[in-house]
């Protein structure tokens, strides 16, 4: 189906068939040279400015902690001054920004904007609802934290979160990028973690989990 | 029209920029914002009374072993923990923070304190659980007085018929308020003993409702009191606790 590169008519293949064939011709004979060092070292260093001063979270507002992510891009918190900028499609996304408690009819949806955003991708929960569920930790129909069905990033406790302490949690995001080159960062209590996207819940198995981690 | 003009004016030339450059220059925060917990160890009794007004129920007790000649082995504690040489201190998953502050308003000696700390972002769901002592205030910032203020406004009664004389209650009352008196029943030929509180010291932290095996203590409405009714401690006279009734009246 898919044909050789001289003979192929790109123009012609549908998008699938498209994408394996970048995959055959392009990508893999880049990846296997010593382009690929070459090119990480050259360009690497420049990737991850570009990535971490154009952290563009996605506009979904879930509850009353999305009066708090409006205010922090109004003109006295000004959350564009660190590429803050918020689109309204997961496609152009590189943040999913979740703010209040997300019900389990709901939860679906959010699996399915995560998966729609292009890599890399980041999740910050923002607020003790996404966190593990708020007041409504005791309700049927709350999940109890967003970590336990999307590998989240960034925890900010807060009811609601002050612009600030959003602002603080992208510069924290940012410091995590910039982190990725070695691989760990420290927590505030010192502690170290993995810096990479989504390694922070084992997600192997890519099951949704039911049951609340204990954190005591 | 004129005006028009004047207004564009000023606020296109005149005016400063509202922006705040947030993380070298911050707003000011309002002096009753509520951000991260601070426990002051000299106040604090361990009656559990956040615990259990918290509506987040996010308030675990750590049970600390100390030494003997220890500054927060405060006289007013439990029994019970003077027997085990631990103390009880507040620790909270500020992940599951509702940071309403019932617990300030409710603590019976003031011992809970909010900082101006917002800056709580973190990488992990376990680095947002503070124990005891990690939300321990400085030593310097306490005054180490207390008042022991019976803020929920109730007090325990006892059933007198029902009580067995266990003396549960009296080992986990944190104040030391409940004196174990002769009652009316008898337990082969002899009269068994039930608690008698005194209510000056009670702070209503329902600690003995809650331990008694037989449900024989209810909690009551109590009438209004001043503050010179209530029971004052001063701590910084380490060891015996120093009641000073008038003086901290007329200090505050």
């Amino acid at each position: 189906m898919i044909q050789p590169a001289e003979q192929a008519n790109i123009i012609g293949l549908k998008s699938q068939d498209f994408v394996k064939w970048v995959d055959r011709n392009i990508d893999a004979p880049l990846k296997k040279g010593p382009i690929r060092k070459i090119l990480d070292i050259v360009v690497g260093d420049f990737f991850n400015w570009a990535k971490r001063n154009s952290t563009w979270p996605l506009h979904f507002g879930i509850m009353c902690c999305a009066i708090e992510m409006a205010a922090t891009s109004d003109p006295r918190y000004d959350a564009e001054r660190f590429g803050i900028i918020y689109r309204s499609s997961p496609r152009q996304c590189d943040v999913l920004l979740l703010n209040g408690p997300i019900s389990l009819k709901l939860r679906p949806a959010v699996r399915r904007l995560y998966e729609q955003m292009a890599e890399p991708k980041w999740v910050i929960a923002m607020g003790e609802c996404t966190i593990c569920g708020g007041p409504y930790y005791d309700s049927y129909a709350v999940v109890k934290g967003s970590y336990t069905f999307v590998p989240t990033d960034i925890f900010i406790p807060g009811c609601p979160v002050r612009p600030e302490a959003l602002i603080d949690g992208f510069l924290k995001l940012s410091e995590k990028i910039k982190a990725e080159k070695t691989g760990w960062v420290r927590t505030k209590k010192g502690k170290r973690v993995s810096a990479r996207e989504g390694q922070l819940m084992d997600m192997q198995k890519g099951e949704y989990t039911f049951e609340v981690p204990q954190v005591r | 029209m004129w005006i028009t003009i004047r207004q564009t004016f000023i606020a296109t030339f005149r005016r400063k920029p509202v922006t705040v450059l947030y993380p070298y220059d911050r707003v000011e925060l309002p002096k009753a914002y509520r951000g991260q917990h601070s426990i002051d160890w000299y106040k604090c009794i361990g009656c559990e009374l956040c615990a259990k007004v918290c509506p987040n129920e996010c308030i675990y007790f750590d049970i600390l072993e100390v030494e003997k000649d220890s500054p927060y082995l405060m006289p007013p504690r439990a029994q019970l923990d003077e027997m085990k040489h631990v103390i009880r201190r507040p620790a909270v998953d500020v992940g599951h923070c509702l940071f309403c502050g019932n617990c300030m308003e409710y603590c019976p000696t003031d011992a809970w304190n909010f900082t101006q700390e917002f800056e709580l972002a973190d990488y992990t769901r376990e680095d947002l659980y503070y124990s005891g002592p990690e939300l321990k205030m400085p030593d310097e910032e306490s005054d180490k007085k207390a008042v022991l203020v019976n803020r929920i406004g109730e007090e325990p009664i006892v059933e007198v018929d029902v009580c067995i004389g266990c003396r549960k209650c009296e080992r986990e009352c944190p104040t030391r308020c409940i004196d174990m008196v002769d009652g009316p029943n008898l337990r082969k030929g002899k009269p068994i003993v039930i608690p008698e509180f005194d209510y000056d010291k009670c702070i209503g932290c329902q600690q003995c409702v809650d331990v008694c095996p037989v449900d024989c203590l209810h909690m009551e409405e109590t009438e209004h009191k001043s503050m010179s009714d209530f029971v004052h401690i001063d701590r910084v006279t380490a060891g015996t606790p120093v009641i000073l009734l008038e003086e901290a009246v007329a200090k505050k």
